[in-house]
This record gives structure tokens, sequence and C-alpha cells, in this order.
């Protein structure tokens, strides 16, 4: 009995350490594991589930579909794997039956979010952009307003923006459930371009997600990267130097989805975008560093040029002397144009002032996860006019 | 060099660094026309148009490439 009860309680904690080395991407130290339970606990759920991942991570998607298809069959209603089942099908080219399956799954349950989210994109994909745009408004129309399909909204949004034209998107999008109204400015400049001129540097991937919001994607350094007030000054008072060291960087899958790059020198932690389905950790790691390089180069670039706009952005209210110490060392660079922006609820949100010469500020009234995108719009917009637009400073 | 010559290698590159050896990209393509074009794979294509050339793109030249046809008008102009 005391060994069928350690036995039990060893594949408990197996199982919990298997998902930690499938969500760090160490796919042979996980298969290691799981070759323990070869041929025991076949109704297991849990356990198939972790065999399914470690195929779909090891990228064989045929054999992940068929294991998905057993922990389906122990489970009907697994979010997770019904999600990453209709990855694995679109990945062997069974597309149709990635959507029935998401269809199936969606009536029995309606309200589900995540399953809505893994299927639009299925249907922009499959079936174009005004069918997407169909399904969410059905959802929009039949959900209460404490249920709205927000993150799917912005999943579609992403996708629409990275696959189409603006106007096309808008054009497919009349009733403007992907909140595109408004983005044409004044003064012949539109909101795409306005935000591409801005350089974010901190502290989180905040205005990097204002800028997808419009439909820039532009290459930055710092876009997808937290960094500290402290350790941003010492990566700028040392122009970014060993940046790009291979040696620095460790990639790490906090999030169970995506790629992280981890940095030891400055202690940085950038998003990298790429889900760990999609190559190899080592391969990844190769690549990301390469990509480190490239954008410092283009980043002391912009700031000797002193053309754009940085931007730094903090969740409280910023100091005199940590504002004076990043515009320093920022100036130093070439920078000419730097804008401050911080949460502040003492002020209106979207509001803009001009502080200095160099300097402008702009205050939000909500940040991350509550990003009210219209006041980073009229911010970004002021700051445009200020900085770059007719009579701005040279 | 010839525009049609510039676009066959960098459909190459983007053979190589999208792992899509039947992917044709046309001029007014942009990012995520193909599942495999994201932003990293941007850079690994400028890289690639760089080492290739042994030119090097200015931050100007990489904010205007939007699509396959703003980088060879982008490799274009480099190469005179």
């Amino acid at each position: 009995m005391t060994n069928l009860l350690e036995l039990v309680r060893g594949f408990k904690d197996d199982l919990h350490r298997g998902r930690g080395l499938l969500d760090h991407a160490k796919f042979d130290e996980a298969q290691a594991l799981l070759a323990k339970y070869d041929g025991l606990f076949p109704k297991d759920a849990d356990l198939a589930l972790l065999r399914a991942r470690l195929a779909f991570g090891q990228q064989d998607f045929e054999a992940a579909s068929a294991l998905f298809a057993k922990v389906l069959a122990l489970d009907p209603f697994n979010v997770l794997a019904i999600g990453m089942q209709a990855h694995s099908l679109t990945k062997i080219g069974q597309r149709d039956a990635a959507l029935t399956l998401l269809e199936s799954a969606r009536a029995a349950k309606p309200d589900d979010n995540t399953l809505l989210e893994y299927y639009l994109p299925q249907v922009l994909t499959q079936r174009g952009l005004p069918e997407a745009i169909a399904v969410l408004r059905s959802e929009y129309q039949r959900r209460g307003s404490n249920n709205k399909p927000t993150a799917a909204a912005e999943i579609v949004r992403q996708k629409a923006l990275s696959l189409f034209t603006m106007d096309e998107v808008r054009a497919a999008d009349p009733d403007d459930l992907l909140m595109l109204v408004g983005d044409v400015a004044t003064d012949g400049y539109n909101l795409r371009s306005m935000y591409a001129a801005f350089e974010p540097i901190g502290c989180n991937c905040e205005f990097g997600f204002a800028q997808r919001h419009r439909g820039v994607e532009p290459l930055a350094l710092f876009r997808w990267t937290g960094v500290t007030p402290a350790n941003l000054i010492r990566m700028l008072d040392c122009n970014l130097d060993g940046y790009e060291d291979p040696k620095i960087y460790k990639i790490d899958n906090l999030t169970g989805r995506e790629y992280m790059l981890v940095e030891s020198l400055f202690d940085t932690l950038t998003h990298t975008g790429v889900s760990t389905s999609d190559l190899p950790a080592d391969e990844f790691l190769d690549r990301v560093t390469r990509r480190q390089g490239f954008l410092k180069r283009k980043f002391l670039q912009d700031a000797a040029e002193g053309k754009k706009i940085f931007v730094y952005k903090a969740d409280h209210v910023l100091g005199e002397e940590e504002m004076s110490a990043l515009e320093a060392q920022l100036t130093r660079l070439g920078v000419r144009r730097i804008l401050f922006v911080q949460l502040d609820k003492s002020r209106p949100g979207g509001t803009f002032e001009v502080t200095a010469e160099k300097r402008a500020m702009g205050y939000l009234s909500q940040v991350q996860p509550n990003t009210k995108f219209d006041e980073w719009d009229r911010i970004v917009v002021a700051a445009h006019d200020h900085f770059l637009g007719r009579g701005a400073i040279g | 060099m010839d525009r049609a010559l510039i676009q066959a290698e960098l459909q190459t590159i983007f053979h190589d660094v999208l792992r899509a050896p039947g992917f044709v990209p046309t001029p007014e393509m942009e990012t995520g026309a193909h599942p495999n074009w994201t932003s990293i794979a941007n850079v690994e294509i400028l890289l690639s148009a760089e080492e290739l050339w042994g030119f090097e793109f200015s931050s100007a030249d990489i904010d205007g490439v939007r699509s396959f046809g703003d980088l060879i008008d982008a490799v274009a102009a480099k190469l005179g």
C-alpha cells in the first residue's frame, strides 16, 4: 500500500514538474520524465495532455494531433487541448477539421472567451475578414455588457492589421468593432505614420501595444522590453555596450506560450512574440541574439539622428531626478525629443504639456492591463504636432 | 542591379528565413502574409540582405520597409 501511495504521490509531483519543463521549452527533459510512465495511467487526462504538448513542442504535429484526440476522448471540454488540437490540425493541413472542432466546442460552451480567441483567427485566415467580423458582431450582440469579447476583438484587430491594409480592414468593419475610427488625424498625417515616429524606451510594452493598435509594427530595441529606470540609465551610460553579446541571453517560457528573452547584463526581459511551438529553443536563441545586435545598431542610430520622439512611460508619477537622469543620457546620445508619459490620476487622461525645450509630458488615467488607447492617441497627436508638425522645433 | 534580379535574390532569402520554399511574395505583401513572416523574421531578412550585398541599411531605410515591394526599392536604392 505504501508503495502505491508513493507512486501516486510521485506521479502527481512529476505531472507538476512536467508542466514546468514544457512551459520552459525543456522538451528533452520532459520527454525523459514522461518516459517513466510509458504504459502507465492510460486514462489519466493530465498525463495525456503533457504527452500531447510534448509532441506539439517538438513540432511533431501528426503525433500531437493523435495525442490531443486522446486527451479530448478523456476530457472532451479541455479548452487548452481543443485550442492546441486546432493548431495541430491546421499545421498538418486539416483546416476544415480544426474549424469543425472549434465550432463543436463553441456550440457546447458558447460563452467561453478562450474558445472564441482560438476560433476567430481560424475564421479570419480560412473564411476571410468579413466572416470573422460577422462572428464578432454576433458575439457582441448576443452577450451582455459584463462579458464583452474584447480580448478576442483585439486578437482579430492585430491579425487583420498584419494581413490587410487599414482601408481593407475598415471596409470590412463598418460598425467599427475593431475600434479603428479616428485613425485619420489632421495635417495630412494619419495615426499610423504618427505612431511610427516614436521610439519606446520603457518601462514596459504598453506603447508597443499602442503602436500595434494603430497598425504600425516598427522594429525597435525596447518595444517589447521591460527594464527598470536605474538599469536603463546604466545601459545608456555605456552606449549599450555588451548588449549584443549572445552569452548574456537565455530564453524562458514564463508565459507558457511564448519564448521570453532573459538578459543578465542589465536585467532586461523581452517578449519575442514567437511561440514555443514554432521552432526549437536552441535555434531560436541563435536567431534572437543576432536580432539584438541589429536592433542595438538601429537604436543608437535613431538616437544620434535626433529625429524620433523617444517615449518613456511610467506607471507612477515621475520625479524630476529620474527624468533629468534619463534626459541627460538620451541627450548625450543625440536625442532631441523626449516624451515622458506617466500614470497620474490627478490630471485628465490624454492630456499633454510641454515642460522644457526637448521635453514634454503626457498623462494617462489608466495603464496596462486597462490601457485607454484614445488617451495614447491624444498624447501622440499632440506630441507629434509639437515636435514634428508645422512650426515644430528643429 | 536589375530589379527582377533583386526580387529573385530576396525571394530566396524569404524562402530560407521563413522556411517556406513555396512562398512567392508579391510587392504589396506585408508582414504577416505568411505565418512565419513576423517582425523577428524581418530582422533576419534585412540582415541576410545586408550580408548578401555587403551594405548596411540605415534606420530610415529600415523604417521605410513595410512591404516586399518596399524592400526591393530599399535594396535597389542601396545598390544605386
